[in-house]
């Protein structure tokens, strides 16, 4: 047995007062009611009994409250449905007060939300219904809804869905928390490999310089050693370095002579002090004297002769540096040089002004040329558009010339009253021509002036390479000076320095003898050899080498000293060199621990992309996968409504509206990435695409359209519950229309099994739709029942039940 | 072929109805119309088709379908009327006035390639509405899936999670969660180990 509604009554429900009974037990009900009866209330009793909530207004809260009638104080609904093979009990019961709504409905959550979205229109959301379905939401829409529920692709959504974390990271996290974790400690792995690389780089620095370093310092020690490098063998190196035996022995000689240097010089002190030698006294104040003299003459003139060849070294480095026994030769070849100088400066000036005055000229011409050049230019390029074509023109036009009448725009020359036309133009055509003959005037003065130009270039160039730049100009001048008053300075003291010279020449003499005479005297005193022996042990040279036995011994004091200084520096040298080493292998201890570190972490990092690598491809097939089942589902979604819904719709709405050339659909762009976003659109009835209902359709079509809509939807799904229960769905039709919706319905109830209920507030229609949906054959039914009130304002229902008759008009 | 001949063979072949004859009798009255077509079983529709040529008269087109509905009402007669006007243009007059008194489909005459379909878009309300295709067929979604991915080299991967789908989205999301997290622990662990 189908599903089938028997009977509803309500009692104090909405604008019912009283309690009222309707009969549902047949294939169409129809429900008559002026506005304000109650119509609606019957309608909303039936889902209410139903499905126990009213759906189009569960957005509005609290509407419990205001479903019982204000004048009673509570009421309440029954509804009784058969057939539903065991889904429900059979009986729906809704009771109301004010602020207490309690229902147990008829049928069960997924039959109760067919109802509600499939079997049912109420008025409300006839007028909204293309805007519902209309909605550019792609996930959860009204349309996918639908889908879903037409296709029951469960698993398939559940495949679409559950993959589809795998195309954001994080939703990843979200759903495998552990991912984070995991990237966290990626990221804190990689910090650590970094710190430890750059560790590793900083010992190995260290290292380095440590070498360096100790380099350095070996090579203090001994020249000759190969330098090390890394790696090598450090207690080699200790002690090979360690070994101070040589330098400890070199200190005990040194300072032992050293001290016996000093010993020689001091006793040597005394000799010469006291020795009473009258010939060395003699020579001693002779040379004194001598001495005096050249001191006198070095602080006068020899000061300036020494600042002068100063100031020429100044300028000219390769000047000597000063000797007294050559003093007059340099003077004299200090005073050859600033000649040679001065006369080089000049010419280099003189060359100069030569060049300066023959570029000014050059630049001069070239500027005249150009611009001569250019006005010729410019006069030639205008006079070339004009002259030629025109005087080519009115050579032309002359011959067609009759009279004063104007060949070109036959006007009458002779109105201007300045002589004849021909005239005129041959004037204009002699004007122009003799403009010919400027023009080649100029062209031959500008190739003229283009080799004037060329010629003043060259000069340029060649005046620009002989002009000196500012800077060197001034230096020239300024050196030029400069010699020039060293020269005058030094010609007056040409006679000073010859008297320095022969001065420095005696007392050099001077001395030498004085050195000679004592050196003899020594000769005998048991000092000398002694002295001879110390001297010749420090230095390696013979005493006669040096000027006196003072000078020898100091030099050897200086060369002992040296080496003390040497044997030292080796010792220190030595220290260092093992404070290194120390160092050095505390430093590559450090190095070595590092780069194992650095190793190991190295290949955790390798495991930790290897694993995140290995993620990659879990998410890369699970989006491979989800993307195929996104297109699956797209693929058939559009087969759905290309092949099923907008087939069904089309019909339903050619039913209600057939001189209706614009037909509603939905169109399914192919957007690329697998989605479907349903657009609603009409098209021409030949086929052609065409713009959105609201904009092709009248608002009574597009009333039918949402009827229509509602309708396909209905046949679209596979049939959970044969009903529809339809409010007042005709309030904008016209009459042509209401004729074929009443044929629409009869096809419903008659054709394809389903029960109707509807309910409609013309009487006129009531009584079409009566006649319309009579039963038409056996066991065909038909309820009607009228809503009104009686005198005291109570509901009351009137039921009609019409049966089977066989039509006698037509014997059929 | 008339349009008046296509109606009545869509009628008759499509819509199952039944040709009453070109004169028919209700009560002692005598109806002459081009074709009167009875429904078949479940409807009680009565079908006249009207051809307007240039003898026609609006008058008398008119008069004669109320007369013939009047005729029917006299004899209480439950059958609803549908008047097809073919051929001429019916104007609006003459819709408008039999229009009260039954359905009227002016088809008028059609021409061109899709002549019979603009004929059978007017009669679509007289005929059985067709159920939509059923749609198990477009849901055989394993195969194309299947097909799509077959070039994917990971069919043991693919049969899992189209075998998990069937246990809904959470067991789907379970399975990919317990992939990543297999791998991310095994790595963390392994650290762990070494640290």
């Amino acid at each position: 047995m189908n599903p089938r509604l028997k009977s509803l009554s309500i009692q104090n429900f909405r604008s019912m007062r009283g309690s009222v009974v309707i009969p549902l037990d047949a294939q169409v009900v129809l429900v008559h009611g002026t506005n304000g009866m109650g119509k609606t209330s019957v309608m909303s009793a039936i889902e209410l009994g139903l499905t126990g909530s009213i759906a189009h207004l569960e957005d509005q809260s609290k509407y419990h409250d205001f479903l019982t009638h204000i004048d009673t104080a509570g009421g309440s609904i029954q509804l009784a449905v058969e057939g539903m093979n065991g889904r429900s009990a059979g009986a729906g019961q809704v009771t109301f007060v004010p602020g207490s709504f309690d229902a147990t409905p008829a049928l069960n959550a997924a039959d109760a939300d067919f109802f509600a979205e499939r079997c049912y229109l109420p008025q409300a959301v006839l007028g909204r219904l293309l805007d519902i379905y209309d909605q550019k939401k792609t996930t959860n829409s009204r349309l996918t809804e639908f889908v879903k529920e037409l296709l029951r692709l469960d698993a398939l959504d559940a495949l679409v869905d559950g993959l589809d974390h795998a195309f954001h990271v994080t939703r990843i996290r979200k759903l495998a928390p552990v991912y984070k974790q995991l990237e966290d400690a990626r990221d804190l792995l990689d910090k650590q490999f970094e710190r430890e690389r750059s560790g590793v780089e900083t010992a190995r620095q260290a290292t380095t310089q440590r070498i360096v370093r100790l380099n350095d310092l070996l090579a203090v020690l001994d020249p000759t050693a190969v330098p090390i490098a890394a790696g090598f063998d450090v207690a080699a190196l200790r002690a090979r370095v360690g070994n101070r035996d040589r330098d400890q022995a070199e200190l005990a000689s040194v300072t032992q002579q050293g001290s016996e240097v000093s010993s020689l010089l001091s006793r040597l002190e005394q000799t010469s002090a006291g020795s009473p030698d009258a010939e060395i006294a003699a020579l001693e104040r002779d040379a004194a004297a001598i001495g005096s003299e050249y001191e006198t003459w070095l602080n006068g003139p020899g000061a300036q002769i020494t600042q002068a060849l100063d100031a020429v070294r100044e300028i000219h480095s390769e000047l000597s540096p000063l000797d007294g026994a050559s003093v007059e030769d340099q003077v004299r070849d200090a005073l050859r040089w600033c000649v040679v100088e001065v006369d080089r400066c000049q010419r280099l000036l003189d060359q100069h002004d030569t060049a300066s005055q023959q570029l000014t000229a050059a630049r001069t011409t070239i500027q005249r040329a150009t611009t001569r050049i250019g006005e010729i230019n410019q006069a030639l390029e205008a006079g070339a558009k004009d002259a030629r074509t025109l005087a080519a023109a009115l050579a032309g036009i002359a011959p067609h010339v009759e009279g004063d009448i104007c060949p070109v725009c036959n006007r009458d020359y002779a109105e201007l009253d300045s002589g004849s036309l021909t005239a005129h133009i041959a004037a204009t055509i002699a004007n122009l021509t003799s403009e010919a003959g400027r023009l080649q005037a100029l062209s031959t003065e500008r190739a003229s002036e283009s080799e004037r130009l060329t010629t003043a270039r060259r000069d340029e160039a060649t005046a620009e390479r002989l002009v000196l730049q500012p800077e060197q100009l001034v230096d020239l001048r300024r050196r030029q000076s400069a010699i020039a008053s060293i020269r005058s300075r030094l010609e007056p003291l040409q006679g000073d320095a010859a008297d320095g010279q022969s001065l420095f020449v005696r007392l050099d003499g001077a001395r030498r003898s004085l050195a000679a005479t004592r050196r003899a005297g020594l000769q005998s005193a048991s000092l000398l050899p002694e002295i001879n022996d110390a001297v010749e042990r420090a230095t390696g040279q013979p005493t006669t080498k040096f000027s006196g036995l003072r000078e020898a011994l100091e030099a050897a004091t200086g060369a002992l000293s040296g080496r003390l200084r040497a044997v030292q520096a080796t010792l220190s040298s030595r220290v260092s060199v093992e404070t290194e080493l120390d160092q050095y292998a505390r430093e590559a201890q450090l190095l070595s621990d590092r780069v194992a570190q650095a190793t190991e972490l190295e290949r955790r990092v390798a495991t930790m992309k290897g694993a995140f690598s290995s993620i990659v491809e879990v998410r890369e097939r699970a989006k491979t996968i989800a993307t195929a089942a996104t297109h699956v589902r797209s693929g058939i979604v559009r087969d759905v409504f290309s092949g099923s819904l907008n087939k069904v719709w089309r019909d339903l709405f050619v039913r209600l509206a057939p001189n209706e050339q614009f037909v509603p659909q939905f169109r399914l762009p192919d957007q690329g990435d697998g989605k479907v976003e349903a657009v609603l659109e009409t098209f021409h009835r030949s086929g052609q695409s065409s713009g959105p209902p609201g904009a092709m359709l009248s608002q009574g079509n597009l009333n039918t359209a949402a009827l229509t809509l509602f309708l396909a939807l209905n046949l679209s799904v596979p049939s959970q519950l044969p009903w529809l229960v339809l409010d007042d769905p005709v309030q904008s039709m016209d009459d042509v229309h209401i004729a074929q919706f009443a044929a629409l319905l009869r096809t419903f109830s008659k054709g394809l099994g389903k029960q109707v209920v509807i309910a409609v507030h013309e009487r006129a229609l009531f009584e079409y739709l009566t006649l319309e949906l009579s039963p038409a054959f056996a066991g065909d039914s038909l309820i009607t029942v009228e809503i009104s009130r009686n005198f005291a304002g109570d509901a009351v229902a009137d039921p009609h039940f019409y049966a089977f008759e066989d039509d006698k008009a037509v014997a059929a | 072929m008339t349009t008046a001949e296509t109606v009545f063979e869509i009628l008759t072949k499509e819509g199952g109805y039944r040709p009453l004859g070109k004169s028919i009798r209700i009560g002692s009255q005598a109806f002459d119309f081009t074709h009167v077509l009875v429904a078949g079983e479940k409807a009680n529709d009565l079908v006249i088709v009207i051809e307007l040529t240039g003898a026609s008269e609006d008058a008398q087109v008119t008069r004669s379908v109320l007369a013939f509905t009047r005729a029917l009402d006299v004899l209480g007669s439950k059958r609803s009327v549908t008047a097809v006007l073919t051929s001429g243009q019916a104007d609006n007059d003459l819709v408008n006035s039999i229009s009260r008194v039954c359905r009227v489909l002016p088809v008028g005459a059609p021409t061109g390639p899709m002549a019979e379909e603009m004929v059978r878009d007017w009669l679509a309300v007289l005929l059985p509405l067709k159920s939509p295709p059923p749609v198990e067929h477009l849901a055989d979604w394993k195969a194309n899936l299947e097909k799509r991915l077959e070039d994917s080299d990971d069919e043991q991967a693919v049969g899992k999670f189209v075998h998990l789908a069937e246990g809904g989205k959470e067991a789907v999301e379970a399975a990919l969660a317990l992939e990543i997290s297999t791998l991310a622990d095994k790595v963390l662990e392994d650290g762990a180990a070494q640290s």
